[in-house]
């Protein structure tokens, strides 16, 4: 019996004298004040334990200067445990002195009245001396103790486990030595009760060992709870959530806590999604550390104790990231917390590229809807007239041979074309849209070219505007589809009409340059504002104002336009005064740049001299 | 018809921005014997409404300067013009707009391009006496 307690004594020494060595040596690999504290109370509790057990093994041969130096280390073990739970809750300056004096004075007192090694039985201040060292020093042990166990609740699943069997472990050794100071040498005489206190202390040295580096299994084991909540919780914001950045500030939130971080952000190529806890330069220039690799990182800071991880995200619109920032309770993210975060980060981007593609969607069927509004608004418009019209000649209230009468067909001609017009314009964009517009090129006259579109538009102009046609160059030819270069006409004439309420000249002119045609249809309206015209080419962006905003349109002309003579080498170009008016200028290449052999040569240097 | 006869013919002001559709309407009032006032934008009808008092007002949604809705909530704002029949012509169809117009305080909201002039004098009667 008496040979399995002293194998079972040497082995909570050694037991001791291990994990001290092992957090020394986790402070010397990773430094910081904090690990420090950690590695004098764990490591000194082990140096401790060492000298007791020689102690005895020598039979007290130098006590007398051995028991003063266990002591000291002892009561100094406490106090750096408690200064490690200061750099969690700092500790006031006043508590810290008044707590080191007591240690001091208590330590002084029982090495005054100590009894010599071997007495069995203690007078009264000694027993007082003993039993204050006892109180102090699990004062100074049992308040961390207790605020770690409260500090763990709400905390991350591993951080929540560390800090517990930290306080475990400590209470255990707390609750040795004082059920064996208060029971006096009665119950250390018991050999059982010493075989349980030694068995208490081997059981501590695991679970303080687990709080300063938790195997990967402890740590899946100490996260299973939240599992099952992590898991449903992801579930959910993958599938349900509105938006990118409600994802990402739910996503983030659960990364970081997976993993214990104590801040972290998740960005987009060129936006931050979501951020917690983190600086966002910070969070950018971690970000920047996995621009070249698809692979997840782990990133040292500046800060000793601190390192992050960042995961590329291969999303849709570009690359993304996410950080995450150790803590510091769970200084240094290991591979562990790299793989959780490099899975979730798998998810992550399936789901903001999910909530992106529905987002798009929507963002489709409002500008679908918008567009059919718009559309059926400027279909009906026509076609209210003639059906007016035609209800009224019908039902004779109107007679056809009449003066009114004969306004009205030509006004029904008038508006039939109209929604013509219209109609192919839907149709040219849809094609554009889709790739299937086949142009048909031919030699044409710009100037007869404006001379049509001129009399499409002409029936729908009041008395208050004149057209003018200004071709003053000699002929020149270019190379175009006939129906599109009108299209394109009709459009330019037809806004210039429109945004020029007040009536006034519309000027069309044609003339050569630099081998390029330039038709420009020039108005004296009330112009578009400088901030405007970025988006006046734009498919449904229709500019709207106090003058404009009656003006009807289906946002599709000018977009329409541009890309048709974009198509034929071209391009339309605006220069607009708001107040006075606007130029829109039509460039196509001559019919000479591409087609020199089939065309007679053109006198460029006598354009150019008189245009 | 003994109705029609006893009263007077209702006068119209009509507001409407195309000409071509305002003198289309407007023919086909003066013919069936309707005085009628037109206005080209939303503040000339305001205006216009109040200096003549009409019996009814057809009024557009899309206006220059103040659209239908506007002048809507203008004349209903005014007790002297609260009462006054209104009827929204417009090219829009959409139920949050005719729901707007009605809201408004709008006798009825009518699609131009589904109801012909000849239709819409045959029912002054029904917006006037209502």
């Amino acid at each position: 019996m008496a040979g399995a307690l002293t194998a079972l004594q040497w082995l909570v020494t050694c037991g001791f004298v291990v994990v001290g060595i092992l957090s020394v040596i986790d402070w010397v690999r990773h430094r910081g004040q904090r690990r420090a504290y950690l590695a004098s109370a764990i490591g000194l509790l082990g140096l401790v334990s060492l000298t007791s057990r020689l102690n005895v093994a020598i039979g007290y041969r130098f006590a007398s200067l051995t028991t003063p130096v266990v002591l000291i280390l002892f009561m100094a073990s406490g106090y750096a445990l408690l200064m490690f739970r200061g750099t969690f809750i700092p500790l006031r300056p006043r508590t810290r002195a008044v707590v080191a004096v007591l240690a001091g004075a208590t330590t002084a007192f029982f090495l005054l009245v100590a009894p010599p090694p071997g007495t069995v039985q203690m007078s009264g201040a000694q027993s007082i001396a003993l039993l204050a060292l006892i109180v102090v020093w699990s004062g100074m042990v049992g308040e961390p103790v207790v605020r770690f166990w409260l500090a763990s609740r709400g905390r991350p699943a591993v951080q929540r486990g560390r800090l517990r069997v930290l306080a475990a472990g400590f209470a255990a050794i707390i609750f040795i030595l004082v059920v064996a100071g208060a029971g006096g040498n009665r119950l250390g005489a018991m050999r059982s009760v010493q075989i349980g206190f030694q068995v208490l202390a081997l059981l501590s040295i695991p679970l303080i060992y687990a709080s300063l580096a938790p195997p990967s299994w402890l740590k899946r084991f100490w996260r299973e709870p939240d599992e099952a909540a992590f898991r449903r919780a992801v579930r959910e914001l993958l599938l349900f959530s509105s938006d990118r950045e409600t994802l990402a500030r739910r996503a983030l939130e659960w990364g970081l806590r997976t993993v214990g971080a104590e801040g972290g952000a998740i960005v987009d190529e060129s936006k931050v999604l979501a951020i917690r806890g983190i600086e966002p330069e910070l969070a950018s220039t971690l970000v920047s550390a996995v621009s070249s690799t698809m692979h997840a990182r782990v990133v040292r800071l500046d800060r000793e104790w601190q390192n992050a991880v960042v995961v590329p995200l291969p999303l849709d619109s570009g690359r993304g990231a996410v950080v995450a920032l150790s803590n510091a309770f769970m200084p240094l993210f290991g591979s562990d917390e790299v793989a959780r975060l490099e899975e979730f980060g798998t998810l992550i981007t399936a789901g903001l590229d999910r909530v992106r593609i529905t987002e798009r969607m929507a963002e489709l069927e409002r500008t679908k809807s918008q567009f059919l509004n718009l559309a059926s608004h400027e279909l009906r418009t026509p076609l209210s007239v003639i059906r007016g019209y035609l209800a009224m000649l019908e039902a004779g209230s109107l007679d056809a041979a009449s003066p009114a009468g004969r306004g009205a067909i030509s006004i029904l001609s008038a508006k039939a074309l109209e929604m013509n017009m219209l109609i192919e314009q839907m149709l040219d964009a849809a094609r554009l849209e889709e790739g299937r517009l086949v142009l048909k090129p031919e030699l044409l006259d710009p100037v007869a070219a404006v001379r049509s579109a001129v009399e499409v538009v002409r029936p729908l102009l009041g008395v208050r505007h004149q057209l003018v046609i200004d071709s003053s160059a000699d002929p020149v030819g270019i190379s175009a589809d006939r129906e599109r270069l009108g299209t394109i006409l009709v459009n330019l004439i037809d806004n210039a009409v429109k945004y020029s309420p007040d009536g006034g000249e519309v000027r069309c002119s044609v003339r050569a340059q630099d081998g390029r045609v330039l038709i420009a249809v020039q108005d004296v309206g009330v112009g578009i504002a400088s901030a405007d015209l970025s988006h006046l080419f734009i498919k449904f962006s229709r500019l709207s104002n106090d003058q404009t905003g009656h003006v009807t349109g289906t946002g599709l002309g000018l977009y329409l336009c541009r890309e048709l003579a974009r198509q034929q080498g071209g391009d339309i170009m605006v220069d607009s005064t708001p107040g006075r008016g606007s130029t829109f200028t039509l460039t196509l290449p001559l019919a000479a740049a591409t087609e020199e052999r089939s065309t007679p040569r053109i006198p460029l240097t006598v354009l150019e001299a008189t245009g | 018809m003994t109705e029609e006869t006893a009263a007077a013919d209702p006068r119209i002001v009509l507001v409407e921005d195309d000409s071509t559709i305002a003198s289309m309407y407007s023919y086909q009032f003066e013919q069936d014997g309707h005085t009628v006032w037109t206005a080209t934008d939303g503040e000339a009808g305001l205006q216009l409404t109040r200096d003549v008092m009409p019996d009814i007002v057809f009024l557009d949604v899309r206006l220059p300067k103040l659209d239908g809705f506007e002048v809507l909530a203008r004349l209903r704002e005014d007790p002297k013009t609260a009462a006054l029949p209104v009827v929204i012509l417009s090219n829009y169809g959409s139920d949050e707009m005719r729901k707007r117009g009605l809201e408004l305080g709008a006798q009825d909201y009518l699609v131009k391009a589904r109801v012909t002039p000849i239709e819409l004098a045959s029912r002054i009667w029904s917006w006037v006496s209502a």
